[in-house]
């Protein structure tokens, strides 16, 4: 292979088709610059929320900033559908979890970073609805809350086996349910269950 | 005056994502070996051009900026697989990044390159799948170009004599890295 075709096989790798999209969303997201009637206004907002502020954080407690990269990284790759790698495959087995049940269908799988954990992410569908999404890391997560609700999805974290930290974040369709046949196949001797 | 600003820069940002993403991703994708990490690792990289939009000096040199943050962030994603898996498990990426090919199996051209060193990797996509010389490349990684000259060179070669076109390298340091890669293997 001379220089020329290994540079148009370099060339020859397809691009997501939805990545310029995606990427153009970003100045979307931009922040207006601070001007000093922004400060004026935002000093403002905090008097009239630190007024508001005490009853409306016991009614809506904050979520920890892992769980909400988490639902930042789920969105992301919500159209991403490549069901169970080899990758993700082999690196389950050499951490000793079992796949999940067949009838899940593990709809992607994939390795991210959320909040600094490198994380092994499956998205598995229920049996006949609902979706979950599970988060592995071989470590601690440092989570404060050990459950809860972000946007419509609820989350819990887990420690299993090894010290192997879990965030599994599932619809209300899934149900506790659901959660828990598939973490009782992937972790049989934890004897897992969501109440 | 502010909004006439800001869609300037929304309509120069895209015409970044138009021109380029195509090419950052690919170099993502042959620099880690997995589409979904170098699709993050792009995202990241026109993230972070975004916000630091403003600090770059010459339009002229849009790509080579956008190559340095994205380099930077390929960089952190070996970090964080070194630190959080390479300890514990033998966990092999896809492309199997970190493991020895050896020539006469069959690989693809993505395996053999996930088995170059970084650093000669990088050379030789900015030289063969950007185009740029080695001049430029030197300029962009701050290092002599006789050090790019001679990255790229080895690469070329370990990659021909793992996809089975040529004899073992000639180079002495390159051979003795093959051989006791082999040995351990």
């Amino acid at each position: 292979m001379d220089d020329q075709q290994l540079s148009k096989q370099l060339q020859s790798v397809s691009v997501p088709k939805h990545l310029a999209g995606n990427l153009k969303k970003i100045t979307q997201q931009s922040r207006p610059k601070t001007t000093w009637v922004s400060w004026v206004a935002g000093i403002s907002m905090v008097i009239l929320l630190g007024m508001m502020g005490n009853s409306f954080i016991k009614v809506a407690p904050n979520n920890p900033a892992l769980v909400v990269a988490a639902l930042e990284d789920i969105q992301k790759d919500s159209q991403l559908d490549n069901g169970l790698t080899q990758q993700q495959r082999s690196w389950l087995i050499s951490h000793q979890v079992q796949l999940p049940p067949n009838v899940e269908k593990v709809k992607m799988s994939k390795h991210c970073i959320v909040s600094g954990y490198v994380t092994s992410h499956l998205r598995i569908a229920g049996e006949r609805q609902g979706v979950a999404n599970i988060f592995l890391y071989p470590g601690d997560l440092n989570l404060p809350e050990h459950a809860g609700k972000i946007q419509d999805l609820n989350w819990v974290s887990l420690k299993v086996n090894q010290g192997m930290s879990l965030l599994v974040m599932y619809t209300d369709d899934m149900r506790k349910k659901g959660v828990n046949t598939i973490l009782q196949s992937m972790f049989p001797n934890e004897g897992i269950i969501l109440t | 005056m502010f909004w006439t600003e800001k869609s300037k820069k929304t309509r120069t940002f895209n015409g970044w994502v138009d021109s380029y993403s195509s090419n950052l991703y690919k170099t993502a994708l042959w620099m880690l070996g997995e589409s979904s990490t170098a699709e993050d690792v792009v995202q990241d990289t026109f993230v972070m051009a975004w916000d630091s939009f403003d600090q770059l000096a010459s339009q002229e040199k849009v790509l080579s900026w956008l190559l340095t943050i994205l380099r930077r962030r390929v960089y952190k994603e070996y970090a964080f697989r070194e630190t959080t898996f390479s300890a514990e498990s033998p966990i092999e990426f896809a492309g199997e990044v970190g493991k020895e090919e050896q020539p006469g199996e069959d690989i693809d051209l993505m395996a053999a390159l996930q088995s170059l060193p970084l650093d000669q990797r990088d050379c030789f996509l900015l030289s063969s799948l950007h185009g740029f010389t080695y001049q430029e490349i030197a300029e962009q990684l701050a290092v002599p170009t006789g050090t790019v000259m001679s990255r790229i060179s080895r690469a070329k070669q370990k990659l021909k004599y793992l996809l089975g076109e040529a004899d073992q390298p000639t180079n002495k340091v390159l051979s003795l890295q093959i051989q006791s890669k082999q040995e351990v293997s």
